[in-house]
């Protein structure tokens, strides 16, 4: 039986109502202040009318259409295009460490979510693939026929064997001014991916990371590791300790980074492996953060997460 | 019991501790793909580890079944049971059978003595199937009384055979029952054979006063006659006469006998018989018969000659008639006319004519040796346990690929 296709759970339907939820909790609020054409006034009082929607609890009485919730017997809102909408560039890792480590299906679907969502709040969105390079993208815009554009690479797209490398900084080229930025990646890199994380918030109009933590591989013996992305090997005893350690240097490697993306104002939020795709949407674009772990009597936290999963801008 | 066909493979066991040993170095370690090894700097080498003298990798076990399976297999193992087809022999009257190696009756038989046709020659083989000599003690009885009672020494896988004669038997049943049985001289059984003589018992045959003396000495030539002197007692009645007989139903069988007889034939009388079922006597030219025209209705034509039925068998009631003159001197000179008649009265009495003989052998002889072929002992039945330990490797090796190593015991 051949498995199910990760992008399956993204249904329409469920990303609607996804969309229509973040719109409910943003409350009127902007989705976020990039974009090339930032304008001061709030959301939903622009002037090229799109259509209405149902009154959501906290949206401002002036906006509601009296007429047609006459019509329709339920109170409605009118909804203007905002005029403060941007482009969304979403960057999707393909490189070998994220099928290696079991990361590429939530990033999957975590991009196909994330370009669906700014899509129905009035924002313009692209898709990329990267590895070592650029390796595909599509077509920027809004719409349903850009939208299925996007899916239809993302559907189509599969990561790395094996080889190439993890260089999001290969999509400088790809980024326009003001371009919002959204990176999807497992951050698998000795440089905790900072370089290239200042490289894209210095190249577009900001940078939001979400990083797709790997299951650890199980490991147990007298193995020799190979990195699936350069094709180093070790030959280890992988015992008790070896696997302490890896984690450790995980956990390392995680406050490094949440330390680079505080220091860059980029958001940062970690997926754990199994999180549901629509909570992490929503925890991202909400920027929520997850409760801190609790400390250790001797101060230290847990060996994972060692830093909150969602570093505020 | 469990045997094995090839036991020298077994030496291939030797290799078991190799194998441990084997287990205990290092092997080739697997191949895993990892996202990132700068994670993995912090492990420990495995010769840091001073894993060289350390305890062997648990999956040694499995593989070493696995090399023992096929060692064995290799051994070709086969579950020998009793050999095939040595059913003991049992006796004829049902009893136990002898042990399997032990001496036993191995044929009884009884004809018509040849120089004494009142009497009975019974021959008796004793066989020895095993290898050693044995003595025992072969005992005849003939209904109640005891024939003979001897020890009979038989040679290791050798055939003792003897002779004896006796009167024949006057009656049927359990007086016409012929018992041969072996003792051993260490008290055991060596089987029960019984024959059934009563084929070859004397016959009382009531004979008409009108036969003439050729008649009567041709009967008391067959050596089995007894002229009943009383009616109740006769198992065949003898008419001679010019008449023919009558037609109705009688409590015995009867033979008439014509009486007179035309001209002398030139030519040979015929069988009108299959070859199997004709007497092995000839009536030559030169017979005489009778003409008795009312004879030849219906019944079976048994001897023809000149173009004319001589012997005539009705089967109800059941009678032959004779047309050959046997009151001829010519036909009573010669031997012919004792061989007819005897052999005319076994056939209405269901009985063995003079060269007829019965016999007995043990119904099943599979561990009684034949004198006239070597001794072949039946190979054992052997199971071959080959392809189940090759099925139960085939298994293992199997579950070892599916793992691939990652489980370490079995």
């Amino acid at each position: 039986m051949p498995p199910r296709p990760p992008l399956a759970d993204v249904d329409a339907p469920r990303l609607r109502r996804l969309a229509r939820l973040v719109a409910g909790l943003l409350a009127g609020r902007p989705l976020h202040h990039g974009g090339p054409l930032h304008h001061p006034r709030p959301a939903a009082t622009g002037l090229d009318f799109i259509d209405h929607r149902d009154f959501i609890a906290g949206d401002d009485p002036r906006g509601i259409d009296w007429r047609a919730s006459a019509r329709r017997r339920t109170p409605v809102v009118r909804r203007f295009r905002d005029e403060r909408a941007g482009d969304w560039l979403i960057l999707l890792d393909r490189s070998a460490s994220m099928a290696a480590g079991g990361a590429w299906p939530p990033a999957l679907q975590l991009a196909a979510a994330l370009a669906f969502v700014p899509m129905q709040l009035g924002h313009r969105t692209r898709v990329a693939l990267f590895s070592g390079t650029v390796d595909a993208m599509s077509s920027g815009g809004r719409g349903e026929a850009a939208y299925f554009a996007q899916r239809g690479l993302l559907q189509a797209a599969v990561p790395r064997a094996g080889g190439g490398a993890s260089r999001p900084e290969a999509c400088v080229p790809l980024i326009d001014r003001g371009q919002r930025i959204v990176l999807i990646t497992d951050a698998l890199r000795e440089d905790a991916m900072l370089p290239a994380l200042a490289r894209l918030a210095a190249a577009g109009g900001g940078l939001e990371l979400l990083q797709v933590a790997a299951a650890p591989p199980a490991l147990d013996g007298p193995v020799v590791a190979i990195d699936c992305e350069s094709g180093a090997s070790l030959r280890l005893e992988a015992d008790a300790g070896a696997r302490t350690a890896a984690t450790e240097a995980q956990a390392r490697l995680n406050t490094r980074l949440e330390a680079g993306c505080r220091h860059l104002g980029v958001p940062l939020t970690r997926v754990e492996p199994g999180e549901p795709w629509d909570q992490v949407v929503v925890r991202h674009l909400l920027r929520r953060p997850r409760p801190l772990p609790p400390e250790s009597p001797s101060g230290e936290t847990a060996a994972r997460p060692t830093a909150p999963d969602t570093a505020p801008a | 019991m469990i045997g094995l066909g090839a036991p020298a493979w077994l030496t291939g066991l030797l290799l078991i501790p190799l194998v441990r040993e084997l287990h205990r170095r290092q092997g080739p370690a697997r191949r895993v793909q990892v996202p990132a090894l700068f994670l993995w700097r912090g492990a420990r080498s495995p010769a840091a580890t001073g894993r060289r003298g350390g305890p062997p990798d648990p999956a040694w076990r499995r593989r070493a079944l696995l090399l023992a399976l096929l060692v064995v297999a290799l051994a070709r193992p086969a579950w020998q049971g009793p050999p095939a087809g040595t059913t003991p022999t049992r006796p004829a009257d049902g009893r136990d059978a002898p042990p399997p190696r032990a001496p036993v009756i191995r044929s009884l038989s009884a004809r018509p003595s040849l120089a004494a046709p009142e009497r009975l020659t019974i021959a008796v083989a004793v066989a020895n199937p095993g290898a050693e000599p044995a003595s025992p003690t072969l005992v005849l009885r003939l209904g109640d009384s005891e024939l003979l009672r001897r020890p009979v020494a038989v040679a290791g896988g050798g055939t003792w055979t003897g002779r004896i004669e006796t009167a024949r038997p006057s009656a049927s049943g359990t007086a016409a029952r012929l018992t041969a049985a072996l003792t051993m001289a260490e008290g055991g059984d060596g089987g029960t054979l019984a024959l059934d003589t009563a084929p070859l018992r004397r016959l009382s045959v009531r004979v008409g006063d009108t036969c003439g003396e050729p008649v009567r000495i041709a009967l008391r030539t067959t050596g089995r006659i007894d002229v009943a002197p009383l009616p109740a007692a006769a198992d065949l009645a003898i008419k001679c006469s010019e008449r023919p007989p009558p037609t109705a139903e009688a409590a015995i069988p009867r033979l008439w006998l014509a009486a007179g007889g035309g001209t002398r034939s030139t030519t040979p009388a015929l069988w009108t018989l299959p070859p199997e079922q004709s007497p092995a006597f000839a009536i030559d030219a030169g017979w005489r018969a009778a003409d008795v025209r009312a004879a030849m209705a219906g019944g079976r034509v048994l001897l023809a000659g000149g173009d004319r039925p001589l012997i005539i068998e009705h089967d109800r009631p059941a009678r032959i008639l004779v047309l050959l003159d046997t009151s001829d001197p010519a036909l009573a000179a010669g031997t012919a006319l004792p061989l007819l008649l005897d052999w005319l009265v076994s056939r209405l009495t269901g009985t063995l004519a003079a060269d007829g003989m019965t016999a007995a052998d043990p119904p099943m002889t599979a561990d009684v040796p034949n004198p006239e072929s070597p001794v072949r002992p039946a190979p054992p039945e052997r199971l071959d346990l080959t392809a189940p330990v090759l099925l139960a490797a085939l298994l293992l090796s199997l579950f070892e690929a599916a793992a691939g190593g990652r489980w370490r015991t079995l």
